[in-house]
């Protein structure tokens, strides 16, 4: 087959002059007029058409960048909740160091009223009922005593 | 200039100049081609108008993987055969093949091209078609191959044997390379 193709492509005999492309042409290439109205028809069209999907494009092109964005805020606040979530376990496991403010082994809503008492009295405060961690010492430990005394392991 | 694929690039992208630059580059081209097949100048004005909405259909995902008369080629065919059987302005004996080639008188005065015009009548449409894509169109022998989606071995054939007849036809002889 490879060498039928040969033989076509290589026959001298089939060789013609470049007249017969020019005579082919002006046969059946007439100068057509085609009417500006068509263009325009055409053209607007597609600027119409071309617009449109621009426009769908840009919001493509928008959806990206907003639903990388999304996650980023979305990726902060769930770092943020754990960082939270962190330091409650950190306070809760200060707490629960610290919280037997009566020294009776256990810890209860008894030590919240305790230092709520204590803090009350105006008395010498000690540093390590500073639960939340706050500098002071104040109703913040209290609830985060009461918090401890009363949450579920 | 700009190449093809590069204005295609910027058309998928929503550039309609882009779209135009291409339209002025393929449309004279479009509508003498579906004048071919329709012999009708207002059926190849629509044609011309129905080539290129679907052209633009294609738009924004278009990828144009051969030449862009290789695409147009089969649309404009399809298109110009639908108008024409559409519109019933021929008779059943006045089929493609001799609505196609225009009254040489309207076009040239000279006898070559009468006698040409005359020589391509007798000429199988098959052969023919092949024969105009190759010298009006300028198509390589592998564009027409995939325009008319078959074998280029066939292409090959059926060119060789539309230039026999021209050949061994007194009237056309003289357009051969001796």
């Amino acid at each position: 087959m490879a060498k039928y193709k040969e033989q076509f492509d290589d026959d001298q005999n089939m060789k013609v002059s470049d007249k017969l492309g020019k005579d082919l042409n002006a046969l059946f290439k007439p100068k057509l007029e085609i009417p500006h109205e068509i263009d325009r028809l055409i053209l607007n069209k597609a600027s119409l058409k071309l617009s449109r999907k621009r426009s769908h494009i840009h919001i493509l092109r928008w959806i990206g960048p907003v639903a990388a964005a999304a996650a980023i805020i979305l990726f902060v606040c769930l770092s943020n909740m754990q960082k939270q979530d962190a330091g409650f376990n950190t306070t809760q496991t200060l707490a629960a160091v610290n919280t037997d403010i009566d020294n009776n082994g256990k810890v209860n809503i008894l030590d919240a009223f305790k230092l709520a008492k204590i803090i009350e009295s105006k008395a010498i405060l000690d540093k390590k009922w500073d639960i939340n961690g706050d500098g002071l010492i104040d109703n913040g430990d209290v609830d985060q005593i009461a918090l401890v005394a009363v949450s579920l392991k | 200039m700009k190449s093809d694929h590069e204005l295609i690039e910027s058309i998928n992208k929503g550039q309609s100049d882009a779209f135009e630059v291409l339209y002025y580059r393929y449309r004279d081209w479009a509508v003498n081609l579906a004048w071919r097949f329709t012999g009708n100048r207002n059926d190849a004005l629509d044609v011309l108008q129905e080539t290129f909405t679907y052209l633009l259909g294609k738009f924004p995902d278009f990828e144009l993987t051969a030449s862009m008369t290789t695409f147009l080629y089969p649309v404009i065919k399809h298109i110009s055969l639908n108008i024409k059987k559409k519109n019933l302005r021929f008779s059943s004996e006045n089929d493609i093949s001799n609505s196609e080639i225009v009254d040489p008188n309207t076009n040239t005065n000279d006898n070559i091209s009468n006698e040409l015009a005359a020589v391509l009548k007798i000429l199988p449409e098959e052969l023919r078609e092949i024969l105009l894509m190759k010298y009006i169109d300028s198509m390589s022998q592998e564009e027409i191959a995939q325009a008319l989606d078959i074998p280029l071995g066939t292409v090959k054939s059926r060119l060789y044997r539309a230039l026999q007849i021209l050949r061994q036809d007194a009237r056309t002889r003289s357009y051969f390379l001796e």
